[in-house]
């Protein structure tokens, strides 16, 4: 094989373009001949309605019994899972032990706050051909630096985060990781955390507002060197030096390791966002345009923000480049509405720079799309083009998928968008009682996961898993490397579809 | 952990200013604001005396309701819930009865409908005295206790960005200390929902009481037997257990009566106080749960409570004292106020007079001797009062000489409460119950079929104009205004609700 790709962070890449540039077996042309290569039952149960992270994938791996693929999948209960990604079969297992807390399996429990290994790991490559370092966080808070080959500790664990917290998908750039904490979890403040490698200095920065709950974790610009995210649920008082419900910028002090601010963008109709709990919470996307590197990033309102990280909110912070309709939400829902999750961008072959969204609900009936994929109820993925004209960008609908039940984030790779309907119940509130947002609720009414390849150019539907998936999948991401997609089910079954070589 | 390094990003001290942001303390619940019936809103982020100086309080949105008015009746006064988590998002709700049989609930930030519900069930031939219909007005959860309304002032965080950096191998700094925990989200654990806490009461024509869930306008349960059908009935009232209403002109043979039933009784024992003579005007309550009643002219005997203002049992509704001054038929609804260290009650006659009664003992011992009294002729709408800088006031829609809205205020005269003459607006036609926002008289001229209704804000201090609606509103009006969080609510006889106040925010609409 001339070639191969790797999926060793959460979304692809630093940027979270969950683009995955490298694949060459899956096409248009190929997707129809995608079957279940393997499924395997993990030793993983879910605490509450959270169980499997997002499958990190390295092709070549040196290991005792020769180079593998390895598929790395972190389970809540503070697990690691090493599989063997050709045979399906499991090559080794790491518990981490909790130093502060009870991570074992539970139903009942708070969804928002699950307790446990909270966000996908990041697999470093190291100088060394074939030698990968695995970066995690217990719920205990220490983070673990873990040989990719074997699971055996490289360096001793050290403290991280506080213990209980929910932190989400680590990203790490230059030797230091990134991520952030929402939803107060374990009576800990909302923060972004900055660990920084070479000196095991924690940084760390908070909005005086809202949770950051980007479900991807943060982006990071290779421009600016800074971290991104949105802030979630808060009030956007910049001037007292609150920052909830915008998109920050983030950079470590490289002197005294410090997380500073620095960037911000407040949408103008902030308050707005904070009244409806239309939370900022979309984990941003950031790429290359004419010469521009762009951001965009949205909310629970349905709309995105395209942003310029030279300044993502204009001199004012309020300003941003370009602001879409609404393309959802039309009923002005803080749950089963919106987009949640992480985008996608990708480039054709034309050139054309592509954003997806996906979205829960229906399609909003105001917003025009040139080319749909049938009528959307529950969910679906909303792509766009950008495009400048005379300085002015633009993100210009292109098309819509197929309905999904709950839109989930896409993950493009060679002309093929990747995306499931992840089958979870994900109402909050109820006609008789208001809201009740319990497990008892929703793990009873969540159905199952579908896997879907759509074509990347028009979204029309080119494969889909049908009713083989058994179980549901509670704010997940897909990864494709190497002709194979993967997804972990809330049941702790980890799914690889793809192409036999 | 030593040596910490903490650092203000932004070292700006905690501010205390109001946000408009969160609304969401007591709401107006009920006809009158509140079961005292005062009509009086405390607070509110962006209603002042300043602000409305100000170029920006305008009508935000107006909205026709299918609905058709019975006689003078047609939405009922608005009742709110600011912040409501349902299944279709987190809103801000106003409710409204409508005379044909109608309930309906309104987004109250982008003006849009948010249910409709008919009720079934026949609507008589109306007349002026017994119109029929759902005319006694909807009502939310009411607490009996002072229950001071208003928009809760969260103010700005008490709190700012921060950043900070912690030793080698020491993990994160815990700052903890400087931010709350939980996010801004307001959804963690909840106690168990009271009884009616997420329904709406409504009396439809035909005397059956509808439970309605605030989400969708569907009922809860199956109608519930309250009153005779066709009855004029006023006043709809739930607190914890119990809903009240009052009925008047013996209509669809209902006697005259204080009506009451307990909901959460395996039969819903329903329950009265009869008039056995002239109408009820209307209710309040005290703190201590004691049922007001006023009543109009009727018979006048040992055997009848016409012209008079009554006490009765919560619960039994067993009349527990009275004050009669005269036969005199009281021509609006008692009110109930704190002054002095007392609850005192206001209630006006057709004798042109404001009474003004000790709760403790309405009439004293002769129940004939009021506290005081003041000339005015009330008979269009009902009191409100509200309480600045020390002085309690009175307002009154008065007519007779002028029609305007007058003030008094309430004093001490020696060791004993009178009332004073304050000042009178300017002219209103058929003025209608006023409604205070943060010490902003807001009063309704409601018009007749020649002059539509026009909604006035008036300088609590002074009643001098600093606002009026002009010609947006293009019918007549028959109820006083209502709301909170910056906005007030009107329906107009055409069955249109107008909003007026202060954009909260920028929607992106």
């Amino acid at each position: 094989m001339g070639w191969s790709a790797d999926w060793i962070t959460d979304g692809g890449d630093s940027q979270r373009t969950h683009w995955q540039k490298d694949e060459k077996l899956i096409s248009p042309a190929t997707a129809k001949n995608i079957k279940l290569l393997w499924k395997l039952q993990l030793d993983s149960k879910p605490r509450v309605m959270t169980n499997l992270y997002t499958a990190l994938i390295t092709n070549r791996v040196t290991t005792k019994s020769g180079p593998k693929q390895v598929a790395l999948v972190a389970g809540v209960t503070d697990k690691l899972f090493a599989i063997d990604a050709d045979t399906g079969t499991l090559l080794w297992t790491k518990q981490f032990s909790s130093t502060s807390g009870d991570y074992s399996p539970i139903q009942d429990g708070s969804i928002l706050c699950p307790g446990g290994q909270t966000a996908t790991p990041y697999i470093e490559p190291t100088a060394t051909p074939g030698k990968y370092t695995i970066l995690a966080v217990s719920g205990d808070g220490l983070l673990h630096q873990l040989n990719l080959a074997d699971g055996e500790d490289i360096k001793p664990p050290s403290k991280f985060v506080p213990p209980g917290g929910k932190i989400w998908a680590l990203n790490v750039v230059k030797g230091v990781i990134y991520t952030h904490t929402s939803q107060g979890c374990g009576g800990n403040p909302n923060v972004a955390y900055a660990y920084d490698l070479a000196t095991d200095k924690v940084g760390s920065w908070g909005p005086a507002g809202g949770g950051m709950w980007g479900r991807t974790g943060p982006a990071v610009s290779p421009t600016t060197g800074a971290m991104y995210t949105g802030t979630g649920d808060g009030q956007w008082h910049p001037e007292d030096g609150v920052y909830g419900n915008g998109i920050v910028g983030l950079k470590q002090d490289p002197e005294s390791k410090q997380l500073k601010l620095y960037d911000y963008f407040g949408p103008p109709n902030a308050a707005w966002l904070v009244k409806r709990d239309l939370d900022a919470q979309v984990t941003p996307v950031i790429f290359n345009y004419k010469g521009k590197e762009l951001m965009v990033s949205g909310s629970k309102e349905c709309r995105l923000w395209l942003m310029d990280t030279a300044a993502i909110g204009g001199d004012d912070h309020r300003t941003d480049l370009y602001t879409t309709p609404t393309f959802c939400n039309e009923d002005v829902n803080f749950a089963s509405a919106g987009i949640w999750g992480s985008l996608a961008t990708w480039v054709d072959a034309k050139g054309t720079r592509w954003v997806l969204s996906p979205f829960w609900g229906p399609k909003d009936s105001r917003f025009d799309v040139p080319v749909t994929n049938g009528p959307v109820t529950k969910g679906g993925v909303m792509a766009f083009k950008v495009e400048e004209s005379g300085g002015k960008y633009k993100l210009a609908p292109a098309w819509m998928s197929r309905d999904l039940d709950q839109g989930e984030p896409p993950v493009v790779a060679n002309g093929v968008v990747f995306t499931y309907a992840s089958g979870e119940a994900t109402a909050q509130a109820y006609v008789d009682v208001g809201l009740q947002d319990t497990s008892q609720r929703r793990i009873p009414a969540s159905t199952h996961s579908t896997l879907y390849a759509l074509d990347a150019e028009t979204g029309k539907e080119l494969w889909s898993s049908g009713n083989d998936i058994k179980s549901w999948l509670h704010f997940g991401e897909l990864s494709v490397a190497n002709g194979r997609v993967y997804i972990g089910t809330w049941d702790g079954i980890l799914y690889c579809y793809g192409i036999k070589k | 952990m030593s040596h910490l390094t903490y650092r203000l990003i932004i070292g700006m001290a905690a501010a205390g200013i109001a946000s408009a942001q969160f609304g969401g303390g007591p709401a107006w619940n009920v006809a009158g604001g509140d079961a005292q019936r005062t009509s009086w809103v405390r607070t509110d982020p962006k209603i002042s005396a300043a602000e409305m100086q100000k170029p920006g309080f305008r009508l935000l949105w107006k909205v026709k309701v299918n609905n058709d008015a019975r006689q003078d009746y047609s939405l009922s006064q608005a009742v709110e819930f600011p912040r409501y988590i349902g299944y279709r998002g987190f809103r801000s709700l106003a409710f409204f009865g409508g005379a044909s049989n109608n309930s309906v609930a309104i987004d109250t930030d982008l003006g849009r409908i948010e249910w409709a519900h008919h009720f079934d069930g026949a609507l008589p031939n109306g007349t002026a005295t017994c119109p029929g219909g759902t005319i006694a007005g909807v009502s939310r959860p009411t607490p009996l206790t002072d229950n001071p309304l208003g928009t809760v002032q969260a103010g700005r965080a008490a709190t700012h960005a921060l950043s900070a950096v912690g030793e080698p191998h020491e993990g994160a700094v815990q700052v903890t200390q400087f931010f709350r925990a939980g996010g801004a989200s307001g959804r963690g654990p909840r106690a168990p929902a009271a009884y009616g806490s997420n329904a709406v009461f409504a009396l439809s024509a035909d005397g059956l009481l509808h439970l309605e869930y605030v989400s969708n306008g569907e009922e809860s349960e199956a109608p519930i037997r309250f009153l005779p059908a066709n009855a004029n009935a006023s006043g709809l009232i739930f607190n914890e257990t119990d809903v009240y209403v009052s009925t008047k002109n013996s209509c669809g043979g209902a006697p005259n009566a204080v009506w009451g039933i307990d909901l959460l009784s395996p039969e819903k024992k329903v329950y009265s106080w009869k008039t056995n003579g002239g109408s009820v005007v209307g209710t309040a309550f005290g703190t201590d749960g004691t049922v007001y009643a006023s009543t109009g002219d009727g018979d006048y005997s040992p055997a009848a409570f016409s012209d008079s203002v009554v006490a009765l049992d919560r619960k039994t509704l067993a009349m527990k004292d009275f004050f009669s001054p005269a036969k005199s038929a009281f021509t609006t609804s008692p009110m109930v106020f704190a002054f002095g260290g007392k609850y005192l009650i206001a209630v006006a006659n057709q004798d042109g007079h404001i009474y003004l009664l000790d709760a403790a003992s309405p009439g004293g011992a002769d129940h004939r001797t009021p506290l005081a009294s003041i000339a005015a002729s009330v008979t269009t709408g009902e009191l409100a009062t509200w309480e600045a800088n020390g002085t309690r006031w009175i307002l009154a829609p008065v007519s007779g000489g002028k029609s305007a809205v007058a003030a008094f205020k309430v004093v001490d005269a020696g060791g004993k409460p009178s009332l004073q003459a304050a000042w009178v607006s300017r002219d209103m036609t058929v003025p209608q119950t006023p409604a205070i926002v943060n010490g902003v008289i807001f009063a309704v001229s409601g018009g007749d079929a020649q002059h539509p209704a026009v909604l006035y804000a008036l300088d609590g201090a002074t009643g001098r104009d600093v606002w009026n609606s002009g010609a947006t509103m293009t019918s007549y009006a028959r109820t006083g205004v209502s709301g909170g969080s910056s906005q007030l609510y009107l329906g107009t006889h055409d069955s249109t609700v107008y909003a007026f106040g202060f954009p909260l925010v920028p929607t992106g609409e």
